[in-house]
């Protein structure tokens, strides 16, 4: 619960200077809970319209640069930390409908910490490993579903579920997929923004 | 946005919480020669007795022994080494300075004695289990007098000692005790498969798809023997958030378990070695093991080199007696360690 602590506060502090955010509860390999934060960057944005018998149909397209922060605990095991990036593809249905497509590629590092004591023996000493832990690359895929909430407010709220697969590389001297699925809200905090 | 941040918070109290008796116990890890290899140390530590679980496959992990009503009894009155073997399980680690072989296998459990003593101090008493694969391996341990001296006693249950013979052994069962059933009308269609199968191998020269092929319908027909006990609703179930990861445990236990074929575990024959074995034993089978006959603890019992030895042989248990027959399982294992303390 300590390290949910000092994440929260950390999550907390970086909200209240940010603009957008992402924030979602992660589920690693459908038992490990987390927390994830992103920050997107939009780099191309553009906004198509077409006039349907039933009205006027309004597409955002978008392409996001989106770094984030992971962080899970598998019980008395480990506590895992990523930082990576995505480059998003955003489909954005904004009228009639507010529901968001995203699609993703990215990589990240992950940094995975013993949940105990490690220790190694040399010539029958035995010894405290600190910090113990292993180093990681995970290319990942990943896929979005959102939709926009309140979005008439000046600040509105989104819900996003995130499906996401990643490759941890090197592991036990393989690759072993594995697969984050995340609940999230976007939020908009001083200005609107689409991302 | 206090409402937003309130909520956040709400949230992730509620997934930090919940956890039921994971939390007590131990966890060492162990690193040696690239890899950290998770202890988990659960039970009675201040009873001075401890059990090392040597988990099956290979591919297993410790902690999934760590489900049935028989480890409620064994915890009580001692504590348990659940520990997930080298590239197995939550163990992890990368660049190994050598091959995955059986010496490395043997020196990590060195290293695990080592650090046990080390941590509950040198006069603990000090049990070896061994499961299945686990059997394999403690066996092959055992073969060195200085490493028996490290223990008070060793308990092989169901134990693959040797690989060719369990291969031949479970030809037989299969022949048997299929043919048995077929004559009685159970299962017939199954128990065909199984004993035409059985009959078309060639015990003299089985290929090492066969031995897989024998392990899976070693499994089979242990589920279709209806007079066996399975586990009962009173079993203890681990809790959903548990420090088991099926998913890269199984991926990872299974390259592993290819790697340890690779370097001829499938060649163990360890019957005409069983002499070397001095130390206290006791041997647990079920009578319907078709994956590791009981014919194996048999030889156990007559060749290995001490006359303090047992077998005992559960009369409706399959590969895994703890499951059908927990309770006495554990109080097998218990009267065995309670007479050999030091």
């Amino acid at each position: 619960m300590k390290y949910f602590t000092t994440l929260l506060c950390c999550c907390l502090v970086s909200i209240s200077w940010a603009q957008t955010y992402r924030i979602s509860y992660v589920n690693h390999n459908f038992s490990h809970p987390g927390i994830s934060i992103a920050k997107p960057q939009v780099l191309t944005y553009k906004t198509i319209t077409k006039n349907k018998k039933k009205g006027e149909k309004v597409i955002g397209k978008q392409n996001i640069l989106l770094p984030q922060f992971t962080y899970y605990n598998q019980i008395r095991t480990q506590n895992n930390f990523s930082l990576g990036c995505e480059i998003v593809r955003q489909r954005h249905r904004m009228k009639p409908a507010n529901w968001q497509f995203e699609t993703g590629l990215g990589i990240h590092y992950v940094r995975s910490f013993n949940a105990g004591k490690t220790f190694k023996i040399e010539d029958g000493e035995v010894m405290h490993v600190r910090f113990a832990g292993q180093n990681y690359f995970a290319p990942s895929l990943s896929y979005s579903v959102g939709r926009d909430f309140l979005k008439k407010r000046p600040n509105p709220i989104s819900v996003y579920l995130k499906p996401q697969a990643f490759f941890l590389m090197p592991y036990n001297q393989s690759v072993v997929p594995s697969f984050n699925l995340q609940f999230g809200i976007r939020l908009h905090l001083k200005q609107q923004s689409n991302a | 946005m206090r409402n937003y941040i309130l909520s956040i918070t709400v949230l992730l109290m509620a997934v930090g919480c919940g956890d039921v008796d994971i939390k007590q116990g131990d966890v060492l890890y162990l690193r040696h020669k690239g890899a950290d290899m998770p202890a988990y140390v659960y039970g009675n530590m201040a009873s001075n007795k401890f059990m090392i679980l040597l988990h099956g496959g290979p591919g297993g992990n410790g902690l999934e022994y760590r489900g049935g009503r028989y480890v409620e009894d064994l915890e009580k009155d001692i504590a348990v080494v659940y520990w997930d073997q080298r590239g197995q399980g939550n163990s992890r680690g990368n660049n190994y300075p050598e091959d995955l072989t059986m010496d490395l296998l043997l020196d990590d459990l060195d290293q695990l004695v080592t650090l046990l003593k080390n941590q509950y101090g040198k006069d603990i008493n000090l049990f070896l289990y061994g499961h299945s694969w686990g059997g394999t391996y403690g066996t092959k341990y055992m073969m060195s007098e200085k490493r028996q001296a490290q223990f008070n006693g060793w308990i092989e249950s169901n134990g693959a000692h040797d690989i060719p013979r369990l291969n031949i052994e479970a030809i037989k069962m299969f022949q048997t005790i299929g043919q048995a059933e077929l004559d009685k009308g159970n299962n017939v269609s199954d128990w065909k498969e199984i004993v035409d199968f059985a009959n078309g191998v060639d015990t003299l020269n089985i290929s090492e798809d066969e031995g897989g092929q024998i392990n899976q319908y070693g499994q089979k027909a242990g589920e279709l023997i209806g007079e066996l006990k399975t586990a009962g609703d009173d079993e203890f179930r681990m809790p959903f958030r548990n420090p088991v990861d099926m998913v890269s445990g199984s991926l990872t236990g299974s390259i592993t378990a290819n790697g340890l074929v690779e370097s001829g575990i499938e060649d163990i024959a360890l019957t005409d070695s069983l002499y070397k074995i001095k130390l206290p034993t006791l041997l647990l089978w079920g009578k319907y093991d078709f994956v590791v006959p009981p014919q194996l603890g048999y030889d156990a019992e007559k060749l290995i080199g001490t006359t303090d030895k047992e077998l005992v042989m559960y009369e409706f248990s399959d590969h895994s007696p703890m499951n059908g027959e927990g309770m006495a399982y554990a109080a097998d294992i218990l009267r065995f360690i309670n007479d050999h303390l030091k």
